[in-house]
């Protein structure tokens, strides 16, 4: 049964706001605007056939049966400082609250010289040229109603411009914050642009917090694209209250020579989406994307990738680890697509899963679409409980049950967080796995 | 009173009986060698005393300084100074070698009462304890033995008996996968942990490691129980014999 799209109020306003929107007046951006929500009504919101949504429509139904409220609509939340949620981190900051921009939270001052960071609505108003053809340019909106829905309404958000050549000495932090400023339940889209130039080196931290006990929605959509030789470190760290939808979009288009290394970390919240798509469109181009969850209490946390090697010589690979305790939930979908002709692939992806409880549940569905006769490809997924054999061996060092049990789920989640390169970053999401078992301790 | 004290203890696994009446008096400050041929319970008997899941504990029991260990879990025993060193031990991938090290050693404090140990008094503990038995300190960093070999592995599980200064300590079969450098090495590790108060239940298949450690006692263990026990020339004499005799009479 599909969901009657007059019943989903954003649909409605949306419709109605393309105008007063920033950049309102610029025929490409409406064109693009009316294209993304057109594609979201035709595809309504994800349901029992759509394929890419298959393990987690239903978790996502609750969207439409609720009024969420564009932030737009909801008014301004307001936000005095940084919510210790978030991770304590030093480097170039910058804040999207509700999706749009917060001057008094961000710092952006001791940005380098070939780097640029812009709050979108700002470039629209003042220099929309230098955005026509490169925002919306990689998102797609088949079997991706979320990111279309989110397109149709995109406003403001983090542009990121780096010179060819460009090093970023230290990492620059992208921070979006949700928050419901009334009793509505709102909806935001923070959109993020990256444009990493050929030859340039930078790290990016992107946190998503959602604050409050009303429910939030958040529809990020980023678009990257990894111009030659440029190296791109990406590392998303998701850390919700209980009551948070997120249901995240990433297009990624890497050119020759170019790496892409991307991490994320997946924390809290009701249900979380995590859809990356990446293009390796040139030569000796490389993708990694590695990742940790856990979910707990009710929990849903979805994680589907397409790999799409579209020439020869590239490389890729996946590595993903979740943690499911009491009724969580996981989900893995891998594709890995070798095109016709992208000989000498090297296409890895990796899922382990640990059930912590007899309730849990985990859906891997691994997928290669090979074309190509040369290439080195592989898939694997392992799903299991605790290791009687190392719980032994703790125990038998003197560590009680607990604390076994959690050094082990940590140690489990930290071999591949020790995948995260920058020390500071790492530093910070190990942080985050321990406070996430400590807190789980409190409860049990 | 003896250290150790395990009276007519039967066992069995899945119903099936493995220990068939085990009696065995270990005094403080001895070392006892228990050796037998394959597959007759040695191992059973240690993962028993230190209170490995699994194992049905039917008739008889163990005492610990006179006093029956059998409610205690696996972690009571260690805190309480039972050490056992494993045959095989395991990899624990994302768990740092100094990581355990300092859990371990934390909750043997807080069993004792104490605080947790000084950041920089648990560094200098461990790099010299880690020196005398030649591991690098980059093996500390690494995860808990993940990618060591076979001698790497059982000098780790030596560092860690070093470390906790178990009261008790038994070794399964250390001696299996070692070269003769390992060997050695393990061997003066064990050693210098001997100490008139410190007992050792060392647990092999071959004479060769006991060349290095010497026994009080040594115990021949076979179908389930201890069937003779002498001084260290009953080990040469196996050496020489075999274990063929016992083998047909159990």
């Amino acid at each position: 049964m599909s969901v009657v799209l007059s019943e989903i109020p954003v649909v409605t306003a949306a419709t109605g706001l393309s105008p007063v929107l920033p950049g309102g007046h610029l025929p490409w951006l409406t064109g693009l605007r009316q294209a993304a929500l057109a594609a979201f009504q035709q595809q309504g919101l994800p349901h029992r056939r759509t394929e890419a949504f298959k393990y987690s429509f239903a978790a996502l139904g609750v969207v439409g049966k609720l009024d969420f409220v564009p932030a737009l609509i909801a008014g301004d939340a307001t936000l005095e400082a940084l919510p210790a949620a978030l991770p304590a981190f030093d480097g170039h900051k910058v804040v999207l609250l509700n999706g749009s921009y917060a001057p008094h939270l961000s710092d952006r001052a001791a940005l380098p010289a070939g780097v640029e960071v812009q709050p979108l609505a700002s470039l629209l108003a003042r220099q929309p040229e230098r955005l026509e053809g490169l925002l919306g340019s990689l998102v797609q909106y088949d079997e991706q109603p979320f990111a279309a829905l989110a397109s149709g309404l995109v406003d403001d958000g983090v542009v990121v411009l780096l010179e060819a050549g460009t090093v970023i000495d230290r990492p620059l932090h992208i921070v979006s914050i949700t928050l419901t400023p009334g009793d509505a339940p709102v909806m935001a889209q923070p959109r993020l642009l990256i444009k990493a130039g050929a030859g340039s080196t930078a790290t990016i931290l992107e946190s998503h917090v959602a604050l409050g006990e009303t429910e939030t929605l958040s529809l990020p959509v980023a678009e990257i694209l990894v111009e030659p030789n440029a190296r791109l470190t990406h590392v998303k760290v998701r850390n919700d209250t209980a009551r948070a939808l997120h249901v995240a979009s990433r297009t990624v288009k890497v050119l020759a020579g170019g790496i892409y290394q991307a991490f994320a970390l997946s924390l809290g919240g009701a249900v979380a989406r995590d859809d990356i798509a990446v293009e390796l469109a040139g030569e000796q181009a490389e993708a990694h994307l590695n990742g940790a969850y856990a979910a707990r209490d009710y929990q849903h946390m979805d994680t589907t990738i397409h790999m799409d090697h579209a020439v020869p010589n590239g490389r890729s690979s996946q590595v993903y680890k979740g943690v499911l305790a009491d009724h969580g939930r996981g989900v893995f979908q891998g594709k890995v697509t070798v095109r016709k002709g992208a000989q000498h692939t090297d296409g890895q992806q990796l899922h382990k899963a640990l059930l912590l409880s007899e309730s849990a549940e985990v859906d891997v569905k691994p997928e290669l679409k090979i074309y190509a006769d040369d290439v080195t490809c592989s898939h694997g997924a392992a799903c299991g409980e605790l290791d009687d054999e190392a719980l032994f061996y703790l125990r038998a060092r003197g560590l009680d049950e607990a604390t076994a049990r959690d050094l082990l789920i940590e140690g489990f989640l930290d071999d591949v967080v020790e995948q995260v390169e920058n020390d500071a970053i790492r530093t910070v999401l190990a942080g985050l796995v321990r406070a996430w078992l400590d807190a789980r301790q409190e409860v049990a | 009173m003896a250290l150790i004290e395990i009276q007519n203890l039967h066992a069995s696994v899945d119903g099936k009986e493995i220990l068939k009446g085990v009696d065995l008096v270990i005094e403080p400050g001895t070392v006892h060698a228990l050796m037998g041929p394959n597959g007759t319970g040695k191992s059973t008997l240690s993962n028993i005393i230190s209170g490995r899941p699994g194992y049905q504990v039917t008739e008889g029991r163990i005492l610990l300084n006179g006093e029956d260990i059998a409610d205690m879990e696996p972690d009571q025993r260690a805190n309480a100074g039972i050490f056992l060193a494993f045959q095989y031990p395991v990899e624990i991938p994302g768990v740092a070698s100094s990581t355990f090290l300092k859990a371990a050693i934390n909750a043997k404090r807080r069993f004792q009462g104490l605080g947790e140990i000084d950041a920089m008094e648990f560094l200098k503990l461990v790099k010299g304890k880690a020196k005398e038995l030649g591991i690098r300190d980059d093996m500390l960093k690494r995860p808990v033995n993940v990618g060591f070999s076979g001698g790497e592995k059982k000098r780790a599980d030596i560092l860690q008996m070093a470390l906790l200064q178990p009261q008790f300590a038994i070794l399964d079969e250390t001696d299996s996968g070692l070269d003769i450098d390992a060997l050695r090495v393990v061997s003066e590790g064990v050693n210098s942990l001997r100490t008139a108060d410190r007992s050792f239940l060392v647990i092999t298949h071959y004479q060769r490691l006991l060349s290095y450690i010497v026994p009080d006692v040594v115990h021949v263990f076979a179908g389930g129980k201890i069937v003779r026990s002498g001084g260290p020339e009953l080990a040469e004499e196996l050496e020489a014999k075999g274990y063929a005799d016992y083998v047909s009479a159990a």
